[in-house]
């Protein structure tokens, strides 16, 4: 038993660190296999530089509209030969702090990163200028902390435009339930902010229950029952402040036997899953949240890196657009849904 | 022959997890070598610290046999009371700090009352107050994070000592003063003795209930002070932050070696154990491992560590 314990303990400690570092050749073989594309790619431009290395931080992966900024940035950084070194916060301001220190000492040119809150980001952001790295935010903001650029999408507009949309469907008069985003999310409170402001402009539209679904569909779903049973079906619109959520109150609804044709429903981002939802007639229509947010503000980044060039705007505010069932082309993911 | 043996178990059982510790370095410095940086090292005593500073309060909590699940809510309630303190109703930084430090620790004192004299299991009490103050801290901010927070109040999170930052002076200081408790004072003496034979203790003469009562206010009082470095980090009072926080004090705590049976243990194993998560985690982020995998990981690493626990109380 005793000279079992010793050979039990090695063989777990064994295992364990055989699998770290096939998990780090795995990691290493892959960014080599990246770098050797790319460095094919950066020789074959015209000016050849030392590879830049940008640090991504995301907010949450698990959105659905992040992982098509990722993927948009990735195909940009491929295209550049950039290397992008990629980590997700997974919703945790902590995390994120950390994720942008280790940057730090991984000495990136610079780093691209969604605050997960306005102000949580700040202090971390601080020390990465004091350290000299350009830092680009997209999709949400960082207040009080010095970056490069910030490209992001009007939210006051589009929440704007979702209150306009659901007076023009319902006559100017109607019941309306309102899903928020995530609390402290700078898109949350700026949507939230403009649908409120619009929406008032209609004295027959009341909004009757208002609440946060996180921008998740889970949340959406059970904040929409909730608002289900309270309102006792007694509604004529759902504002949604981003699609994951609406489509979690779209089952909350079918579940609960309304007719969701019956019902005015908005939301924003332009998803795929939400695209398809307009083509089978289940919602309204959806507002686009740009997608290229994110490789836009990483080509200003890299061009700053690369020729010290400032970007000709320090906030980029890209307009958002309707989608309907008869102008889904306009979506940013149509290729997606055929 | 037979005393070689006896040595090469006695040094492995006795410094098992240092030398898992040391190896989990050499691996990772292989794997991306900027870990060994001064730089590096630094962030990774000051990402751990937090977990560090309540894995100190749990240490006392699991020697003496019981166990707390409230510590993220009391950090995530403790940064939002300071935040709002200090912002809303303009109180000095330094009362905005102490005072939601001691309501947490009355409140730790509170849950030890009814967990000793309610002879109720320390899990399931703990894990009420778990919910309770979570739902304090969003009832208080109306579930939104309080931002805007002067620097001076975020001083213990972001703030600088030279090129040492503030969270690692204060969990070097907190594990100091807990292992000076822990050995040297009566009170820590009693921890252990409650740990491994409450009843002898008990009948030996020692007022059990008050000792494990101020093990349950430590271990508030030092979560509390884990929220404040996170709130300072953060620059904001979060009322959903830290969830979760108190499994990794735990898991630090008992990869250290103190058992989850109570009676043994050390706060030098808690640094390592705390060390270990953060060296972990910081290696990881380096090596390029995506967040998601990581928890699998630690999910392992603390499946080994009560495994080598349970070996060692066994012999």
């Amino acid at each position: 038993m005793k000279k079992a314990s010793i050979k039990v303990i090695t063989l777990c400690l064994a295992v364990f660190l055989v699998s770290m570092c096939f998990v780090g050749c795995t990691n290493s073989t892959n960014q080599s296999a990246d770098s050797s594309s790319a460095s094919e790619s950066a020789d074959s431009s015209a000016t050849s530089k030392e590879q830049i290395t940008i640090g991504f931080c995301t907010q949450n992966m698990s959105m659905t509209w992040m992982q098509y900024a990722l993927s948009g940035t990735q195909a940009e950084a491929d295209a550049e030969g950039v290397k992008l070194i990629i980590q997700d916060a997974n919703g945790d301001v902590d995390k994120q702090t950390s994720i942008i220190e280790n940057f730090i000492t991984q000495k990136v040119d610079g780093i691209l990163t969604d605050p997960i809150n306005v102000t949580s980001l700040t202090p971390a952001l601080k020390e990465v200028d004091q350290a000299g790295i350009p830092v680009a935010t997209f999709d949400r903001v960082a207040e009080g902390a010095p970056y490069l650029c910030f490209v992001g999408s009007d939210d006051v507009k589009a929440g704007a435009m979702a209150a306009d949309y659901i007076a023009k469907k319902l006559n100017s008069k109607g019941q309306v339930i309102e899903l928020v985003g995530q609390n402290g999310a700078s898109p949350a409170i700026d949507r939230h902010q403009g649908f409120t402001d619009e929406i008032a402009k209609y004295p027959d539209i009341k909004v009757v229950y208002s609440q946060s679904g996180e921008f998740t569909r889970e949340k959406g779903m059970s904040v929409m029952e909730d608002a289900i049973n309270a309102t006792q079906s007694q509604f004529d619109a759902v504002y949604a402040a981003n699609d994951d959520m609406m489509l979690g109150a779209l089952q909350a609804m079918k579940a609960s036997n309304i007719d969701v044709s019956k019902i005015v429903t908005i939301s924003n981002d332009g998803i795929p899953d939400a695209l398809t939802a307009i083509k089978n007639g289940d919602l309204g229509a959806t507002i686009q949240y740009p997608v290229e947010l994110a490789p836009d503000a990483f080509k200003e980044l890299v061009a700053y890196i690369q020729t010290g060039k400032d970007p000709d705007q320090k906030d980029l505010l890209i307009d958002p657009w309707y989608i309907e069932q008869d102008t889904l082309e306009k979506g940013d993911f149509y290729s997606l849904i055929q | 022959m037979e005393k070689r043996r006896l040595l090469n178990k006695n040094i492995l059982n006795k410094y098992g997890i240092e030398v898992a510790l040391v190896i989990v370095c050499i691996v990772v410095t292989i794997l991306s070598p900027i870990f060994l940086s001064a730089a590096n090292i630094i962030n990774v005593f000051r990402q751990g610290s937090m977990t560090g500073i309540m894995a100190v309060g749990m240490t006392f909590v699991i020697i003496a046999g019981d166990i707390d699940l409230s510590g993220g809510s009391m950090a995530a309630f403790s940064g939002v009371l300071a935040a709002g303190f200090c912002t809303i109703n303009h109180i000095n930084c330094f009362l905005s700090i102490l005072i939601p430090i001691i309501i947490c620790t009355l409140i730790g004192i509170a849950a030890g009352l009814i967990i000793t004299k309610a002879k109720v299991h320390s899990f399931v009490v703990t894990l009420g107050v778990l919910s309770i103050v979570r739902g304090c801290a969003l009832i208080y901010t109306n579930g939104l994070s309080i931002s805007n927070l002067p620097t001076p109040l975020c001083f213990m999170g972001s703030g600088m000592v030279g090129i040492i930052p503030v969270p690692v002076i204060l969990f070097l200081t907190i594990l100091i003063l807990g292992y000076f408790v822990a050995t040297k004072t009566p009170y820590g003496r009693y921890v252990y003795a409650i740990g491994g034979n409450t009843e002898a203790t008990w009948l030996s003469g020692i007022n059990t209930d008050l000792i494990r009562v101020c093990s349950f206010g430590l271990s508030a009082m030092l979560a509390a002070l884990a929220g404040i470095v996170l709130m300072g980090r953060v620059a904001s009072g979060q009322p959903t932050a830290a969830e979760g926080w108190e499994l990794n004090a735990i898991a630090a705590v008992v990869i250290g070696g103190t058992s989850m049976y109570g009676g043994r243990g050390s706060m030098f194993g808690t640094l390592i154990g705390a060390l270990f998560l953060s060296v972990v985690n910081n290696g990881l982020d380096l090596i390029g491992v995506t967040p998601f995998l990581q928890r699998v990981v630690i999910g392992i690493l603390i499946i080994i560590a009560v495994v080598m626990d349970s070996i060692k109380k066994e012999k």
